[in-house]
């Protein structure tokens, strides 16, 4: 009686069914022929992309977005900063969420701004958008701003991560976030 | 469904005894005739707050009634002197008939010592017109959570009388509320302060979006909102079963995945579930198997099946002999095949492990790659609506891209002069193709990832089987040779569960298959439905709104409409709103044109909708001279109005034009006059009313 390894199937090879699982495992890793790549490269001079973010309308629109979520449209300079910030990625969100929500260990670096908001800030108040109170150190939304960010309100798809994530952040005013950050140094 | 009012009644009750008045009213044109000052439009706010509906006149619940009903009633006494007297209770009611000959009397109490002014006494009886008893009333309620909706609000009550099946409309936070009654109710009634605008009134509190556009589509039944709330169920059903889909068949893998095996012919999603045009054939899954990892190759789980139960009987034939020939040799030469065999097995599991970790390590980074660049993509599109709305609020800067101060454009602001920047719609594009590249490339490491996945846990089950068989001819080496072979016994029991479990899994497998074989049918339908559904406004309502919007023109041109061609006007398609290109109508015309272009828009609704929606046929107009609209334009306006509602519905319209000229104007026109004189509305009253609640 022939008690060798069963023979399931067919041998598919001389050396064993070795050879085999090494080419599943080949299969896995694919590789590119070069000669592919051996085509004349040319260069020519293109507009540039630029991120949405330094796109004026964009921060303006983000600016009055962030103004109307505060107590009476207005907002400090530093938090408008902070906001702004925080609205750039999933990351900057979610450590501003921590920071407000009192996680210590988020704190190490407290202090945020946006390098592009003053300018951001002065365009808007020449149009009329905004205007500076509290001695230029907080600024509010004018008639004409408000009308302009209701209507960004209510523009459902505008905005959407942006919305949603200052609809987390709850009641936004001064005081409540100077409050909320207690001693984190910003 | 058509309805009629038949009669208004109010009520005051004073220390010197009852004041009241009945207005009967027909089917077709009334004119509501009086004087100045001796209270027309009281009956109009009368039949508004009888109706609960005074909250589409202002935000506050106060009804806007005048004295007679809640300070003093003052009557005429002669050579110019009047008499006043407290009023210590009132009320106000209005009688109904609705196409079905059904009645409806409510009743409202504006000053009562016990009865609240949100309580509603209805009658089913018509008792206002006719001296019925009558019977008792059953109460309902109005302005509290409820009332459009629950079995005893009153405004439930209204629009099952009327026949008119609400929709949901969205609001501003993107909540679904139905479309309220009092929303709709402006298109019936004008009331005398909202002559200054063309469109009628809007209705903010509810926070409803385009409130005039949604009462227009539900008096007008239109079909596009129709469409586009079944193509939202659909999808969401859609969604629903996208999810069972893949929920289904990650089980089936799971349960596949146990034997090391993969399972062949299931789409990740099937025909239909992705948006295309096009009849969508339901995915076949005739060809859906199961392959299982043996000796290197894939396999169909049946062809296993076949070969194992073939060793399987060899084996069992071999036991019975229970005789053992010298096989030592051959033993010890099988038993180095399967060590080498089995290195080779485990550094190829090693091989693919490691391969595994580099794909789901780059299917992470390529995850997070997506997610970055569909946001980016988001901000650039929300910067193409922000440019929409920077120049509907003429935000300069927004809107066209230059300096507010100094008109220059702000591209340096941006690019820091690094030379020209791309376009926002070229940035959505590129956006969009690399967004195309990393799904591409996505999608090619999961397939890695799952390859990888199925593989190795076929290559561990190889080396499993592989361990036990060295074990047990080892074991046999070392023993005496006249036993059963333990190598034997050891093969056929791994065989055997071996079947029992492939034969678990298929039955699993028969019993997953057939649930996506329903959800691919449903799946496919769904679709098709959705494929079939009319995109955009459909033909049927753009024929709607083009007759909607000839009439009107007709109606303006008989009005002698001055501002400018009544050709001009037309009605918008999104809006649904009278409309001249590029001129704001409520500004832009005379104050007569926008009382003019307001009768012919609301009586153009009025008339399309009766024939073709649930529009009930009322129409009431609360003085429309007041804006000076010249008699003989006056006169034709009743024409029309009198053509129009002859035998279809019913207009009401109050009016101070002295008698004469009024009864000149009617001449020829099919009207009733309802005349109330120059003597005050409310008139002393000793009668005995079976509706009185007393005081």
């Amino acid at each position: 009686m022939n008690l060798h390894a069963p023979a399931l199937f067919d041998e598919p090879e001389e050396e064993g069914s070795g050879g085999a699982y090494w080419e599943i495992a080949a299969q896995s890793s694919p590789t590119h022929d070069a000669a592919d790549l051996n085509v004349p490269v040319v260069f020519r001079r293109q507009p540039r992309p630029i991120s949405a973010r330094q796109r004026v309308a964009y921060r303006s629109g983000l600016l009055l977005l962030i103004l109307s979520k505060f107590n009476r449209n207005a907002a400090k300079l530093e938090n408008i900063h902070l906001l702004t910030w925080a609205t750039r990625s999933s990351r900057t969100r979610r450590i501003l969420i921590a920071w407000l929500s009192g996680h210590t260990s988020a704190r190490l670096v407290g202090y945020r701004t946006d390098p592009e908001l003053p300018v951001t800030i002065s365009l808007a108040i020449v149009d009329g958008l905004v205007s500076p109170t509290g001695n230029g150190q907080r600024v509010k939304l004018t008639d004409k701003g408000v009308l302009l960010a209701n209507m960004i309100d209510s523009e459902r798809d505008l905005f959407r991560l942006e919305k949603e994530f200052l609809a987390r952040l709850g009641a936004l005013s001064d005081a409540s976030i100077a409050r909320r950050m207690g001693g984190v140094s910003r | 469904m058509r309805a009629l009012v038949r009669a208004i009644r109010l009520v005051s009750h004073t220390p010197d005894g009852n004041y009241s008045r009945t207005i009967r009213l027909s089917p077709g044109l009334n004119v509501i005739r009086g004087e100045n000052g001796i209270g027309k439009t009281q009956i109009i706010q009368a039949m508004i707050y009888a109706l609960g509906l005074e909250r589409m006149l202002a935000t506050r619940a106060n009804a806007p009634l005048g004295s007679a009903l809640t300070s003093e009633v003052r009557t005429k006494l002669g050579e110019g002197r009047e008499a006043a007297s407290r009023v210590i209770g009132s009320w106000v009611a209005i009688e109904l008939e609705n196409e079905n000959g059904q009645s409806l009397v409510a009743q409202r109490h504006v000053m009562h010592s016990t009865i609240r002014p949100d309580l509603v006494r209805v009658w089913a009886q018509p008792v206002l017109t006719r001296n019925i008893g009558g019977g008792s009333p059953s109460d309902y309620f109005l302005h509290a959570s409820g009332s459009a909706t629950h079995e005893r609000g009153f405004h439930r009550l209204l629009a099952d009388f009327l026949g008119w099946q609400l929709p949901s409309v969205p609001t501003y936070s993107g909540r679904q509320i139905p479309l309220y009654i009092d929303v709709v109710f402006p298109f019936l009634v004008v009331d005398q302060q909202s002559w200054g605008s063309a469109t009628p009134r809007k209705v903010e509190r509810y926070q409803i979006r385009d409130p005039l556009r949604h009462s227009f589509e539900f008096l007008l039944a239109l079909n596009g909102p129709i469409a586009q709330k079944r193509r939202a169920e659909l999808e969401e059903l859609m969604a629903e079963l996208r999810t069972t889909w893949a929920a289904t068949k990650s089980a089936l893998e799971a349960s596949v995945g146990v034997l090391g095996g993969r399972l062949i012919g299931v789409p990740v999603q099937p025909a239909g579930s992705a948006s295309r045009k096009g009849a969508v054939e339901q995915t076949d899954l005739s060809s859906a198997h199961i392959e299982l990892f043996r000796n290197g190759e894939w396999r169909s789980a049946d062809s296993v099946v076949e070969k194992l139960q073939e060793e399987l009987r060899r084996l069992r034939a071999a036991l019975q002999r229970e005789v053992r020939e010298q096989v030592d040799e051959a033993r010890s030469r099988e038993l180095t095949q399967l060590r080498d065999e089995y290195a080779e097995v485990t550094a190829a599991a090693h091989l693919i492990d490691q391969d595994m970790s580099i794909s789901e390590a780059q299917l992470t980074v390529l995850d997070r790659r997506l997610d970055g660049l569909s946001e980016e993509r988001d901000r650039n599109s929300d910067i193409r609506t922000l440019v929409r709305l920077g120049s509907q609020t003429a935000a300069q800067h927004i809107a066209d891209h230059n300096c507010p101060t100094c008109q220059q454009p702000l591209d340096g602001l941006e690019s820091e002069h690094l030379g020209p920047t791309l376009s926002v719609d070229d940035t959505i594009s590129l956006l969009n193709s690399q967004i195309n590249t990393t799904k591409k490339m996505r999608d090619q490491a999961q397939v890695a990832v799952e390859y990888s996945a199925s593989a190795f846990a076929a290559l561990q089950r190889q080396a499993d089987q592989l361990r036990v068989r060295i074990r047990a001819l080892e074991a046999d080496l070392l023993e005496p040779v006249a036993e059963v072979s333990q190598a034997d016994i050891a093969a056929r029991i791994t065989l055997e569960l071996q079947l029992e479990e492939i034969g678990r899994v298929q039955d699993k497998f028969a019993e997953g298959i057939f649930t996506l074989e329903e959800l691919a049918t449903r799946i496919a339908s769904a679709r098709n439905e959705i494929n079939a559904l009319p995109e955009g406004i459909p033909d049927s309502d753009v024929l709607l709104i083009d007759e909607v919007s000839q009439t009107m023109t007709r109606y303006l041109k008989d009005s002698r409409f001055r501002s400018y061609s009544p050709s001009q006007v037309h009605l918008d398609r999104d809006s649904l709103r009278p409309t001249r290109e590029g001129f704001d109508i409520d500004i832009d015309v005379s104050a007569s044109d926008v009382v003019r272009m307001k009768i012919a828009y609301l009586e153009a609704v009025r008339s399309v909708g009766m024939s073709v929606g649930p529009h009930p046929g009322i129409l009431v107009l609360d003085e429309p001279r007041q804006q000076d609209i010249d008699p003989s334009d006056f006169g034709t306006i009743l024409r029309y109005l009198g053509v129009a509602a002859k035998g279809t519905g019913q207009i009401i319209v109050t009016s101070a034009t002295p008698k004469g000229e009024l009864d000149r104007l009617l001449r020829g026109t099919q009207a009733t006059n309802v005349e109330l004189g120059d003597q005050k509305l409310l008139q002393a009253d000793r009668s005995v009313d079976a509706l009185d609640a007393g005081v």
